[in-house]
């Protein structure tokens, strides 16, 4: 079924009552994280999801583009208030990431993994994205819109646009998880993992999030935003989800970075 | 102040809680900076401008030895100090390529973007609390930084 059948009434059908959740479908809009950071001024209630069957101009960080499908992504902003600074959310997109997985997995996809910080793989291919920005002017409790692009089905001419190595949802017989479905699995995993970061930032996913981890104990390049690369093995992550690397017997954090496995065996 | 009067205020930062110390006696001033354990990583670059002490996280090591001379103005006299609220990256435009948000002598008004600190995917626009002109860019782009490292010098008009 085409996401351009998306209907808000049926979602909320589909979203446990826990969640405490408000959906909106839009049909086209240029990014949701775009539209919600604008909206954000105004009194928007925690929990608020922005769905769009299509996205002119979805982003990524520093300025790349996330390019969809209007048949096959799905493409979603939540906005969540926090009772932290933003010094304290840097694991965030981690745990979204861990919630993408969680709710994959529940629908039998085969074959996911994570890589740090934000990245959900199937055989070790992006198949969804994560993308959070902080609404500006709040010094203690942060706003987050969430941001979120997930490839459910996308057609072989848009994977030639993909400079990543990229791939979908789709099962063995070529069919991808219904959306709604799909959907409603991602914000119910999602919204008591915010719930639980809220209170006990990142520390509690750790270990999970180590155990799905592509580059677990292994050597990896991390390509950081000055552009130095560093060689090295992966040593897991610390309390904030920040990236521990091993060299020459020396443990170093980083924030911030690429990670290949294509370079390094 | 004597050294060893220096010596004790560094031994007390470093046995307590806080992370930074300022004193001023008559015309003399002095502030230690204690690093937060963040900055055992490689995040203690060169490049920084506040010469944040490494600290040890098992022992007595020397750690708080951040030094500002007394007949030197510190930034905060310079004009408003805008802090990173986060560790993270530095940019200073929106994309690489892109125009910058703020330059030297460029005027701002309050809640202006300044710039945008990132970690793990986590971007924060950092605005400016007040108006002003900017004085200083403390941080090169793409530069790893610190929790509550000085950003920006902005002069407010007084």
């Amino acid at each position: 079924m085409p996401s351009s059948a998306l209907q808000s009434q049926i979602l909320q059908r589909l979203l446990s009552p826990s969640c405490g959740l408000t959906v909106e479908v839009t049909r086209q809009t240029d990014s949701t994280n775009a539209e919600l950071l604008r909206r954000s001024a105004q009194d928007l209630p925690h929990g608020y999801c922005l769905i769009a069957q299509e996205q002119t101009a979805g982003r990524g960080r520093q300025g790349r583009r996330w390019l969809s499908d209007a048949a096959g992504s799905l493409t979603f902003s939540l906005l969540w208030h926090f009772s932290r600074p933003a010094g304290q959310l840097g694991g965030l997109p981690l745990v979204v990431t861990l919630a993408l997985l969680r709710a994959f997995t529940a629908l039998h996809v085969q074959g996911l993994s994570l890589k740090w910080p934000n990245d959900l793989l199937r055989h070790g291919r992006k198949v969804a994205g994560v993308l959070v920005e902080l609404a500006p002017g709040r010094a203690e409790d942060a706003h987050a819109i969430i941001g979120i692009g997930i490839n459910l089905h996308l057609p072989e001419s848009l994977f030639d646009q993909i400079p990543t190595p990229a791939t979908d949802l789709r099962n063995a017989q070529g069919i991808p998880p219904e959306p709604h479905t799909a959907l409603a699995q991602v914000l119910n995993q999602l919204s008591p993992l915010l719930q639980q970061f809220a209170q006990e930032g990142f520390a509690p996913f750790k270990e999970e999030w180590m155990e799905h981890a592509i580059h677990r104990e292994r050597s990896i390049h991390l390509i950081l935003p000055n552009a130095r690369t560093v060689v090295g093995e992966c040593a897991g992550l610390n309390a904030e989800g920040a990236l521990l690397v091993r060299q020459a017997g020396q443990i170093s954090t980083f924030h911030n970075g690429e990670i290949s496995l294509r370079l390094a065996p | 102040m004597d050294l060893r009067k220096l010596k004790k205020l560094i031994d007390l930062v470093q046995e307590s809680g806080i992370a930074e110390l300022e004193i001023t006696e008559g015309e003399e001033k002095v502030r230690i900076a204690k690093a937060s354990p963040a900055n055992q990583s490689f995040m203690a670059a060169p490049q920084m401008i506040h010469a944040y002490a490494p600290q040890s996280p098992a022992g007595p090591t020397p750690a708080a030895e951040a030094v500002v001379p007394a007949d030197k103005p510190t930034i905060e006299e310079e004009g408003h100090v805008v802090k990173s609220p986060m560790v993270g990256t530095f940019y200073r435009s929106p994309s690489p390529g892109a125009p910058a948000f703020v330059e030297i002598g460029q005027s701002v008004s309050e809640g202006q973007t300044l710039c945008i600190i990132e970690a793990m995917k986590l971007l924060n626009e950092i605005e400016s609390d007040v108006s002003g002109s900017i004085k200083r860019i403390l941080v090169d782009n793409g530069q790893p930084i610190e929790y509550g490292q000085p950003l920006f010098i902005v002069a407010t008009a007084a």
